[in-house]
């Protein structure tokens, strides 16, 4: 560090500049006035506006997700709680009189599938032409 | 120090008001450091935005050892400096002086001399051709006013270095003023 250098800028900070100026001394002033003047670059008017939206953001998806960790564990609780109290009471699962309809079985699927077809045809068909006359209409 | 203690406990409260009166607060300050440090300006709003969410995230462990100030412009410094390294900028070494000197001293920019608009936005644009280091401490020096430990916790330097830095950024930029100078006096 060169002494002299060192105390012309010291000189210049404190604003003890000589009436004549010679350019060692005249540069460091015009440097020194330079590094006080604010930058080009500033935040936008809405950055903190932003900057709160994207915080409270983060908040609802942590809290979302401390609700969907509840639920699972919920989950896993009752399953557990249902395998224990079937392991402890004996419980045999029965059909009841589902069981008694084993042998309708092709019966009932051809049952299913009549309702099902009646509906699609329902919903697909007559219903888009009941709206359209009431529209006409 | 005791608003900032009443502030930063709002804020751990929950209180985004009071958050945003932090930001108000600090955001020149991190403006001042990120915009000086990082070229691109996509990435400067973003990382000053970083800084203050990274601000709020560790809030909880500001213990008041410092001033709050002095420790969001570590957490901008700190950001910044990650910045720099993942665009594989040189940030480590300073470049060796003697050679750096020469060059930047010598180095003529015409567009400068015809288009430059006044001796202020003419130093400011040499202070960006400075080593990040230079950049910084010149910024945190004259414009935040710190002084040198505030200067030294947040770069984590030596008062030494940070004292030899200031000198030998503001004495480059004296010899290229002093070198634009004697030019214009020729003219």
């Amino acid at each position: 560090m060169n002494l002299e250098e060192k105390e012309l800028q010291m000189k210049i900070e404190a604003g003890k500049t000589s009436p004549e100026m010679d350019l060692d001394e005249k540069a460091y002033q015009l440097v020194f006035n330079a590094l006080k003047k604010q930058p080009q670059f500033s935040l936008s008017d809405n950055f903190s506006d932003r900057l709160i939206a994207t915080i409270r953001q983060r908040q609802e998806v942590k809290e979302s997700s401390g609700d969907w960790i509840l639920l699972t564990v919920g989950v896993v609780f009752l399953t557990v709680a249902l395998v224990v109290a079937i392991t402890f009471t004996g419980f045999k699962l029965s059909f009841g009189f589902l069981s008694d309809m084993a042998d309708y079985s092709g019966l009932f699927i051809c049952g299913v599938v009549v309702i099902a077809t009646y509906n699609w045809i329902d919903k697909k068909v007559i219903s888009p032409k009941i709206n359209n006359r009431h529209s006409e209409g | 120090m005791k608003d900032d203690r009443v502030l930063v406990s709002k804020v751990l409260a929950g209180d985004l008001q009071a958050f945003r009166l932090l930001i108000k607060q600090h955001e020149r300050l991190v403006a001042h450091m990120i915009g000086r440090l990082v070229k691109s300006e996509e990435d400067k709003e973003e990382l000053c935005q970083d800084v203050f969410l990274r601000v709020y995230d560790k809030l909880k462990e500001f213990s008041f050892n410092a001033k709050l100030s002095t420790w969001i412009a570590t957490i901008a410094y700190r950001y910044a400096i990650n910045h720099i390294r993942k665009n594989k900028m040189e940030y480590a070494d300073i470049p060796d002086e003697e050679r750096f000197t020469k060059q930047f001293v010598s180095e003529e920019s015409p567009e400068l001399l015809v288009e430059e608009q006044d001796m202020d936005n003419f130093v400011l644009s040499l202070v960006d051709k400075l080593p990040p280091q230079y950049r910084l401490i010149l910024t945190l020096y004259h414009l935040e006013g710190m002084t040198y430990p505030e200067i030294c916790e947040v770069t984590d330097m030596p008062e030494g270095t940070v004292k030899n830095y200031l000198f030998r950024a503001r004495n480059l930029l004296k010899e290229k003023v002093k070198k634009h100078l004697g030019k214009e006096e020729l003219l």
